[in-house]
């Protein structure tokens, strides 16, 4: 069971990392509160985000599988995780804009930054 | 091939992927259903179905070579795991020497204890086999092919990303509905969103044909190879007494299982005995424990006990002797999944299906593309048509594949052969059908047929199997069902590309019919798309 749970751990934390990678693209934006077309500080804050995310599922995939297969299992889920990030916005944008806007909090900071 | 580099590129990538993108296909495909050739197999012998996993399997197996393999200088019982219902038993007669690397095999049922006869079959094999030699000619002219492919398919990758304008600002980028965007988006994502795979796979492979390409590099090897006449050194033994049963099945066989699988957290796969019945027997455990892809094969640990169940040595994981063979062992492991759990190995399917769908998308693409301009020649339509036979007619060819496993009487002579023979003229058909109707006529027989072959393919296993579905699912067999579950994902997936093309005939054939009466030359002008509708025309 822990094994499973790590899995969902490590893609959930892939398939948001890749929501907030998308956010810097405009057309995913718009469909957000990030109305406006991202600026250069807003890329760079959901990059960081996004590595940061992608990075302690790196972790987890290295701490279950150790290192040369936790990476393999960690590339293989980052391409099941885009993959997905690509459906949901195309097939479910309403999908899409809820988990921008208030799983990721987009909500919150998104009119902020884009008032700058 | 002019222009700046982009130019030069998009160039390279089409005409290096047009050249070779059926045979591309066709491996991809098949290379792809090889991660689960096993799995395949194991349905395709539908005698194996009826056996179930049981806790009594190991004392069966031991009673069964106690009784079979008196004898033997050495038993190997391999138990019900992820990827085997069943308990495969092997055992090495003390007279017999290295040149055979297996001895005698049964597969028995491990809740019974009773033998499985299982039927004839070319399984999973075959595809395996295909995919990297083909088939029908010499092998090792069916690597070079192969290689020569998979070369081009690496040229195709490196130029694709080159000339990719967009890659970053189109990275999850799908429009669908959008014509001739949607192929291009169709094949760009497929492509992108799994590169690591692409790249790996394909240099993966390369090295691995390595051996074929580049054969001055690998004839020491060979000649040094050991021969193996010279017979073990433990064949005195034969001729003893029979083991004890009772005394074999006394031994703590339980306690050193359980001790292994508490210090490796994985289950124990395979057990295996030296001088069964002997004092001096020694049972050695292993099981899928391996932390590294350099090591190799050999890279899963083993523990050795003594009959007194107590650990008498830790037979560590090989090492890779320099860096260039832990590179070979590594790109070895990845391109044929042999560490891969459950898991892993669906990501790695996941990931070969991505690249199936851009080797497909990239061939419909080229047509989509140059319909408006190069319909009714002769090179447009061979490629029209092939794509057709190649695309839709390996999917028939395969369905067609599993349904001739079943309905060919089980003890027919040279079965597998037929299997085969029965796959390559579904194949032969499909293609030169794809000749005759290279238009979405074409496109929709053939996806059809195909959608009812694998829509089909639950029921069939069903009535031609020895147990039912029912049994399968009521004892949890993932493999059959599985199996069963992505035969009717695949029923979908290319119903919904039959549904999607007939549609696009529709629309199209109302086009024309409200043109009044058009002579012949006026009608092929109307053939042709314009710009936006040159989707019909796949």
């Amino acid at each position: 069971m822990s094994i499973v749970l790590d899995v969902v751990f490590a893609f959930v934390l892939t398939y948001l990392s890749f929501l907030l990678l998308s956010l810097g693209n405009k057309k995913h934006a718009g469909i957000t509160r990030l109305t406006s077309i991202p600026s250069p500080l807003l890329i760079i804050v959901l990059h960081c985000l996004a590595y940061f995310l992608m990075a302690i599922s790196l972790i987890n995939c290295i701490d279950v599988w150790k290192t040369e297969i936790g990476v393999v299992v960690w590339v293989g889920l980052l391409q099941l995780a885009s993959v997905l990030v690509s459906a949901t916005f195309t097939y479910f944008p309403a999908i899409y804009t809820v988990l921008c806007n208030y799983l990721l909090l987009v909500a919150f900071w998104g009119p902020r930054l884009r008032e700058k | 091939m002019k222009g700046n580099v982009r130019k030069s590129m998009t160039w390279l990538h089409t005409w290096s992927s047009v050249l070779v993108g059926w045979l591309l296909f066709a491996i991809f495909f098949t290379g792809t259903l090889s991660f689960f050739r096993t799995e395949i197999t194991y349905w395709m012998q539908p005698e194996q179905h009826a056996a179930v996993p049981s806790e009594k399997a190991l004392e069966l197996g031991l009673r069964y070579l106690a009784i079979n393999a008196p004898n033997a200088s050495e038993w190997q019982l391999s138990l019900p795991d992820a990827r085997s219902q069943t308990l495969d038993l092997s055992w090495r007669d003390a007279n017999v020497g290295n040149e055979r690397r297996r001895g005698p095999r049964v597969m028995l049922n491990p809740s019974t204890g009773e033998e499985i006869k299982v039927r004839e079959t070319a399984g999973g094999n075959f595809l395996y086999r295909f995919h990297f030699e083909l088939y029908g000619i010499d092998r090792t002219v069916g690597r070079w092919i192969v290689g020569v492919v998979s070369m081009t398919m690496f040229v195709a990758i490196i130029s694709g990303v080159i000339m990719h304008r967009k890659i970053f600002a189109d990275f999850f980028m799908f429009r669908p509905k959008k014509k001739l965007l949607s192929w291009i988006d169709g094949h760009a994502i497929s492509a992108v969103l799994a590169l690591p795979f692409h790249i790996m796979i394909t240099f993966s492979g390369l090295i691995l044909l390595g051996a074929t390409l580049l054969p001055f590099n690998s004839e020491e090897r060979v000649r040094n190879r050991p021969q193996g006449t010279e017979v073990r050194q433990n064949a005195q033994q034969q001729n003893l007494a029979s083991p004890d049963i009772n005394a074999l099945l006394a031994l703590p066989i339980s306690s050193m299982i359980a001790h292994a699988e508490s210090t490796w957290q994985v289950p124990v796969e395979s057990l295996s005995i030296s001088h069964p019945g002997k004092a001096n027997a020694q049972f050695t455990l292993s099981g899928n424990n391996r932390t590294q892809l350099s090591a190799g094969r050999g890279g899963s640990s083993a523990l050795v006990f003594n009959a007194q169940g107590e650990v008498i040595n830790e037979r560590p994981a090989s090492v890779a002797a320099n860096a260039s063979q832990a590179t070979y062992n590594y790109l070895d492991m990845l391109h044929q999944a042999r560490f891969a759990d459950t898991l892993t190995r669906w990501l790695l399917f996941f990931a070969g299906i991505l690249g199936t769908i851009m080797v497909g998308t990239g061939s419909v693409l080229w047509v989509v593309k140059r319909a408006k301009q190069q319909l009714g020649e002769f090179s447009f339509e061979l490629v029209r048509g092939s794509n057709i036979g190649s695309i839709a007619g390996l999917m028939c060819a395969t369905g067609g594949y599993f349904w001739v496993n079943r309905l060919l009487p089980a003890d027919l002579t040279s079965r597998s052969l037929w299997e085969i023979k029965v796959f390559f003229a579904i194949w032969l058909v499909c293609v030169v059908a794809g000749f005759i109707w290279r238009d979405r006529k074409g496109w929709v027989i053939q996806l059809g047929f195909a959608t009812v072959l694998f829509a089909l393919v639950p029921l069939l296993d069903h009535v031609t199997s020895a147990t039912g579905l029912d049994f399968a699912i009521a004892n949890g067999d993932s493999l059959r069902v599985g199996f069963d579950l992505m035969c009717l994902t695949l029923a979908a997936v290319l119903g919904y590309a039959a549904y999607h093309v007939k549609r696009a005939k529709a629309v199209k054939a109302r086009r024309v019919n409200s043109t009044p009466s058009p002579k012949r030359k006026d009608r092929v002008r109307q053939d042709k798309p314009q710009g936006k509708n040159s989707e019909a025309l796949i």
